[in-house]
């Protein structure tokens, strides 16, 4: 690596109850834009701030300068953060940690917006938090749950049902369906012994996903939806989404995209590169409609002044 | 208490975290991670080991090579050369911060060998601990690229979400049982497979007139992916072993 100047800056720091949660600030070389919201990227599963094939890291290093002050950081219990001590439900100690870094960004950063960026859980996380939280007026959700649609079925089930072996399985008894029900049948179905273990916090259903959208769409909160081809049991084609949740899909405050080439994680570079070019059209596109709606703003004040004024004016 | 930091020059800047001594001894040891996937699903494994030292009395610093982790560049700037460089600013970082003289080093895998290479070049490195080491980097390169076909092997290369470069890619393959060659500071090496598997490394130390000893301690590999999630299992007793040892 050439000793050339980096167009950012980065600290390590610690924040939250006893200073427990650890994070990485990626700051513009030069001040932030203070008009643009900080972005707060989270965990994807248990891998640590640096995210899957480090993509956070490198994320970071490509919004930071465009004038955005970014902030990756671990939830307790995962990475470098320690487990808090004030919380035993997943879920409230996963909104407590991300409430814990917008106070601290607010009050050391002077931060006033933010834009939560998850993958994965994180996307899930993300989209909790950003309903909960008032401050939040965007975020990137890379493969949040999906939910199956008709077209998701025929998608999925058609090509198999039309290949030859499916059909082979199925009559010799090797499709693993074939022989569970044969099992049932037959009385050697082994009874389940243990319940399900649950991992993580539990995804989002279909109806709080639904509310949760009406609530950040309401709030003019922007959102950009990535669905990648890693889980192809979950999403399937490019509309998936829209077709989900059709009343949400229309509002000017959602974009989709769709990868179906990249995989989960954006393990090739082609995809990493994709993501990173779909992300900084969207928040260039952002910074333009909230530099639109701050003139309009401005210009309001102008205007209302103006009558205040020109009456005056007028009279005089 | 946790003390994340950034070190070294402002035009490189490494990442690190120091956990110090919980009794304040004047032991220190640095922990080298692995590389690429490995790094990212070995880091419970090596926090945990640091906090166990800590524990123990000693000044621990975990820390990510140039192109990993948190630190500057990217994996394009991967290169061993640079990393046994990173290790020795980790060294001198560590004793700065803790007051120590001498320090211990850890290395996991690919670790290993940037510790022994980075060893050899110190006279401040007092113990070395060699955890499941790789001293055969051609046969670690033929693993991460059994899948990638003929057509996809063009520099750089794609592995496991990472890209490799030529340069990358030929000291790697240039890991072997020579990169161990030499008198280096008293050894252990811990292998959570079996004594079969560390022989040759043992027998190559011993012949080079270092003190090495091995010890076996079954578990799960820190580097190996456990399901789908990024992570791997944590072996518990090789890294009670690690602590146990620095600290005898």
């Amino acid at each position: 690596m050439g000793d050339v100047v980096r167009p950012f800056r980065e600290r390590a720091v610690t924040f939250g109850s006893g200073r427990s949660l650890v994070g990485v600030l990626t700051a513009p070389a030069e001040l932030p834009d203070v008009d643009q919201p900080v972005i707060v990227i989270l965990n994807a599963g248990v891998i640590h701030r640096v995210g899957a094939n480090r993509l956070h890291v490198r994320l970071a290093r490509e919004f930071a300068p465009r004038g955005h002050l970014v902030m990756r950081f671990d939830l307790s219990g995962i990475g470098d953060s320690d487990p808090r001590g004030d919380e035993a439900d997943l879920d409230r100690a996963v909104q407590r940690d991300v409430t814990d870094a917008l106070n601290y960004l607010e009050s050391e950063h002077g931060a006033r917006s933010f834009i939560i960026f998850g993958l994965c859980s994180g996307a899930n996380n993300g989209f909790r938090c950003a309903v909960a939280d008032p401050r939040v007026t965007g975020a990137i959700l890379i493969d949040p749950t999906a939910y199956p649609t008709f077209r998701f079925y025929l998608t999925h089930f058609v090509p198999r049902l039309l290949r030859g072996q499916t059909w082979i399985r199925l009559f010799t008894g090797e499709d693993v369906r074939v022989r569970r029900f044969r099992d049932w049948i037959t009385g050697r179905a082994v009874p389940q012994q243990l319940p399900p273990v649950p991992v993580g916090v539990p995804a989002p259903t279909k109806s709080e996903m639904d509310q949760g959208l009406g609530a950040l769409v309401g709030r003019n909160v922007e959102l950009l939806l990535v669905f990648t081809g890693g889980l192809v049991w979950q999403y399937n084609y490019a509309t998936q989404f829209r077709d989900t949740f059709p009343r949400h899909a229309r509002s000017e405050h959602v974009r989709v995209a769709y990868l179906p080439k990249s995989d989960h994680t954006f393990s090739a570079e082609s995809s990493k590169t994709d993501l990173i070019e779909i992300v900084l059209a969207w928040l260039a596109t952002n910074a333009l409609r909230a530099r639109a709606r701050l003139g309009v703003e401005r210009l309001a004040r102008v205007s209302a002044s103006l009558t205040v004024w020109w009456p005056l004016m007028a009279a005089g | 208490m946790l003390n994340p930091v950034f070190f070294g020059a402002s035009s490189r800047q490494l990442f690190g975290m120091y956990d110090p001594s919980a009794m304040g001894g004047g032991q220190g040891a640095v922990l080298c991670a692995p590389w690429g996937q490995e790094y990212l699903r070995a880091h419970q494994s090596m926090r945990h080991l640091a906090r166990l030292l800590a524990r123990a009395g000693v000044h621990a610093f975990r820390f990510d090579y140039t192109g990993s982790g948190d630190s500057d560049g990217s994996d394009l700037d991967d290169s061993v050369t640079q990393w046994v460089e990173d290790a020795e600013t980790a060294i001198d970082e560590l004793k700065d911060t803790a007051g120590v003289e001498k320090v211990s080093l850890v290395g996991l895998r690919l670790g290993a060998a940037v510790a022994a290479l980075a060893a050899k070049r110190r006279r401040d490195v007092q113990r070395l601990v060699l955890w499941d080491p790789v001293f055969d980097g051609q046969a670690l390169l033929n693993a991460l690229t059994a899948r990638i076909p003929n057509n996809q092997r063009t520099f750089p290369l794609q592995i496991s979400g990472f890209r490799v470069t030529e340069s990358a890619y030929a000291e790697v393959k240039d890991v072997g049982l020579h990169t161990f060659d030499g008198k280096l500071p008293r050894t252990l090496i811990v292998s959570t497979d079996s004594a079969e598997s560390v022989r040759p490394l043992e027998e190559r130390m011993r012949a080079s007139q270092t003190d090495v000893v091995t010890e076996v301690r079954p578990g799960p590999q820190a580097w190996v992916e456990i399901g789908n999630f990024g992570a791997a299992g944590m072996p518990v007793a090789a890294l009670q072993s690690i602590a146990k040892w620095v600290t005898s």
